[in-house]
């Protein structure tokens, strides 16, 4: 039956070529745009591992002030905001915060392994602040730190990359050059860049003495709103002449940073349906006119006998193989991408885009060849052979 | 005889009402979406208000320092020192603008936050761009000279801030804490003029900082006005020699000073290509190349369905080659129903794309853009049209055109 299958295809190849072609590079469309799909949805799958909501950022320009002066400015700043019933926590940072556009990578071994972790420098309170599930151990305090060895807080990532099966606990490794840091804590997840981002190795590093941060994280009671911010901004700045401060909402910041990713996925969604539909259309088109042209064969083919579902199936069959070359041709270069690793995304994603792509392409000939294959089927064998 | 062509051709998009539906959806659909690029690529590349001089200007807005080895380096805007000192100073151009290249400020307005793009500029500035201003007029050099906090806001800043179409000019408006009189009221710019838009713009002397400091970067940039675009050969000379004749204090880390005076399409292509060097032409190629190969699936859809269609008119194209039509005559008729089929696809999907632009452009989805169809897009359609045209024609204009005689009167089985 598939042999003879074949045999129908390759009488009439140079018409099927061009179907094989279009519905091989719908499959690469279909592929591509499922890969990059299947992939960010996985991701954002994943926890997120903080709060943030009702969380502000301030961010301080020091400007023309020294060293002394931004660090005296700052304890002013600790006090000043202690003051507030609006601010239930706060935390001091450096710039690379959530959903802040900015990263520090640093360059960590711990004997001969390596790991290039990206890097917070936070003060004790931001654990608390952000709700960051810790699995092992406590965040760092200030008392942790001895000489100058500095405490520091791992994700699971850095963890199994550095130390592997090992317990972590009171290790130290070189964080920073030449500086060792020992972990007092680790902590789950904390995908900082986003829902979308990958969970990639980190630290979070205990400040040095009188280090001077560029950030203030506040969590407000709910409900709090820019009056409060007009009042805090205004205190910040006549408490330390020539401080700027700015004030950012986490919450703002996170729809932000996910539209870059829902924006072009809603793009390719959208153009590649209207490409499949296009595609559907013309595959219709074709077929319909295909099993008109070809009334005698089935005239001759049901006058020997052939039920209706025999020529339904057949051309049904027809349209299947052709598919099936076209998948398996698809499936070759697709399959070159978890095979070669080019991306570096996880084999599965790709495998998964190959399988939901093969199935939307046989839905899509299936609903394209089931009304034209029945309209072949009830074609009355008089009438059929009739125009012959 | 071209005449009949359009004719036989009308008549037979009327035949299969289905087949000309298919066909006319793709090429619209397909060509709508190529004609909102183009318009968007238009806006972006060709000078629009405000900067209608975009032609004849140049502009500096990325300066990066390497140490000796090139090991390290860091990129940012130029320093106002740098721009102030080097640039102004250059002889061939016409004139130079300094502005900072973005800065936010923030305004209340009752229990409302305004979070506000800002942009220091200097005097020059209003005269290499022309803005539309609705009411006022912008500050000059003895504002500059005075430390006037006056400020020039956009139409969208005075409609949140002092209320819809409320006169602002004269008023006092607070930003960051500190007070400017608004001295004018300009028409919105685009968020993606790379050196214009802005919701406020602020004489550089109110700069709450150090910006005069010395240094390369910094968070400025440089427009440059040439008297034409012959001159930009010279400017740019100028400018590289004056680069290199910069003298660094040896014992500073950073000793390698990079810096490009560039046209819009230059500083555009290297920033989508993410290179340093000369990237016009991979710009443009990946974008041309990008239209083609999503005109490649309809376009095959169409040979496809073009290809099927012969057979219904095999007995027309039989009884043609018997009274001794040639191959020749065959394929241009054919071609030329082919790409009268496109244009009607191509001005259904021109309507289209005005529509979805409208939409675009109301929706504020794309803050104060002002996407236009113009001249330069419909001909970019036409483009498109003709090749797509010929993309599905040839190969179905070529086979029906080999059809042997007989088998075509007999109805078409190859």
């Amino acid at each position: 039956m598939i042999k003879h299958l074949f045999k129908l295809i390759w009488n009439q190849k140079r018409k099927n070529a061009g179907l094989l072609f279009e519905l091989f590079f719908s499959f690469l469309v279909l592929f591509a745009v499922l890969t990059f799909i299947i992939h960010n949805l996985s991701r954002y799958q994943e926890p997120l591992g903080f709060n943030y909501e009702n969380v502000w950022q301030v961010d301080l320009s020091w400007n023309a002030l020294d060293g002394e002066e931004q660090a005296a400015a700052q304890e002013l700043f600790k006090e000043q905001l202690k003051n507030y019933p609006e601010i239930e926590k706060f935390s001091f940072t450096n710039r690379n915060t959530p959903y802040g556009h900015s990263m520090h990578i640093n360059g960590a071994n711990y004997g001969e392994k390596r790991a290039s972790p990206h890097t917070f420098v936070v003060d004790d309170n931001y654990q608390n602040l952000y709700e960051i599930e810790l699995t092992q151990g406590n965040w760092f305090t200030k008392a942790d730190m001895v000489g100058a060895i500095r405490p520091v807080v791992i994700n699971e990532v850095l963890k199994d990359q550095l130390f592997g099966e090992e317990a972590v606990l009171g290790k130290e490794f070189q964080a920073m050059g030449e500086d060792f840091a020992r972990v007092v804590g680790v902590y789950k997840s904390y995908k900082y860049e986003g829902e979308f981002s990958e969970a990639t190795a980190q630290m979070f590093l205990s400040p040095l003495e009188g280090h001077v941060f560029s950030t203030i994280l506040l969590r407000l009671r709910p409900g709090t709103g820019a009056s409060f911010e007009e009042k805090l901004l205004k205190d910040l700045s006549q408490l330390a002449k020539g401080v700027t401060a700015s004030v950012e909402y986490v919450d703002d910041n996170r729809k932000n940073t996910l539209l870059e990713v829902w924006l072009p996925m809603l793009i390719f969604l959208v153009i590649s349906a209207f490409l499949i539909f296009n595609v559907a259309l013309g595959l219709f088109g074709v077929l319909w006119q295909n099993i008109n042209v070809r009334k005698a064969e089935i005239g001759v083919r049901r006058a020997i006998g052939a039920t209706q579902s025999n020529i339904g199936w057949q051309f049904i069959g027809e349209v299947l193989v052709l598919s099936t070359l076209a998948i398996l041709l698809g499936t070759f270069f697709a399959i070159q991408f978890p095979l070669l690793g080019v991306l570096g995304l996880p084999a599965w994603v790709y495998l998964a885009a190959i399988a939901s792509a093969i199935l939307v392409i046989y839905l899509l000939v299936a609903i394209c060849a089931f009304f034209p294959s029945r309209q072949a089927a009830q074609l009355h064998p008089a009438i059929a052979l009739h125009e012959e | 005889m071209f005449k009949n062509y359009l004719k036989i051709a009308w008549k037979v998009l009327g035949r299969n009402k289905f087949f000309t539906f298919v066909s006319l959806f793709g090429i619209s659909f397909t060509l709508a979406v190529l004609l909102i690029v183009a318009t968007m690529m238009d806006d972006l590349l060709n000078p629009k208000y405000p900067e209608k001089k975009g032609r004849r200007t140049l502009m500096v807005n990325e300066a990066t320092m390497r140490d000796k080895d090139r090991t390290s380096m860091s990129r940012s805007g130029a320093s106002f020192h740098f721009l102030d000192h080097f640039v102004k100073k250059l002889k061939t151009p016409e004139l130079v603008a300094i502005n900072s290249n973005g800065n936010s400020a923030t305004a209340f307005v009752g229990d409302k936050k305004l979070a506000l793009d800002l942009r220091y500029t200097c005097e020059n500035y209003w005269q290499i761009f022309d803005f539309d201003f609705l009411s006022g007029k912008p500050y000059g050099i003895n504002d500059l000279d005075n430390n006037a906090y006056v400020a020039v806001i956009s139409e969208n800043t005075r409609d949140q801030y002092f209320g819809l179409g409320t006169e602002a000019v004269g008023k006092t408006i607070i930003l960051n804490g500190v007070s400017y009189r608004v001295m004018g009221v300009v028409r919105n710019v685009p968020f993606f003029r790379g050196a214009t838009a802005a919701d406020l713009y602020l004489p550089y002397s109110t700069i709450p900082w150090d910006y005069r400091r010395i240094g390369f970067l910094g968070g400025f940039e440089a427009s440059i006005l040439a008297y034409s675009r012959s001159d930009f050969s010279a400017i740019k000379a100028e400018f590289d020699n004056m680069v290199s004749r910069i003298d660094i204090p040896g014992d500073d880390y950073m000793q390698i000073l990079e810096v490009e005076a560039k046209t819009l399409l230059e500083h555009i292509s290297s920033e989508m290509t993410n290179s340093d060097g000369d990237s016009v032409g991979l710009f443009l190629g990946v974008l041309i190349g990008g239209m083609f190969l999503f005109m490649l699936l309809p376009a095959v859809n169409l040979i496809n369905l073009n290809t099927s269609r012969i057979m219904e008119r095999a007995s027309e194209i039989g009884v043609r080659k018997a009274f001794g039509a040639t191959s020749s005559n065959l394929t241009t008729q054919f071609l030329v129903e082919n790409i009268l089929l496109t244009l009607i696809g191509g001005a259904v999907g021109l309507g289209l794309a005005f529509i979805v632009i409208q939409i675009l452009n109301r929706s504020g989805w794309i803050p104060h853009a002002e996407f236009r169809v113009n001249f330069v897009v419909f001909l970019a359609g036409l483009l498109f049209c003709l090749i797509f045209g010929l993309l599905s024609g040839v190969l179905p204009a070529r086979r029906m055109s080999k059809m042997k005689i007989v088998n075509a009167i007999k109805g078409g089985a190859s």
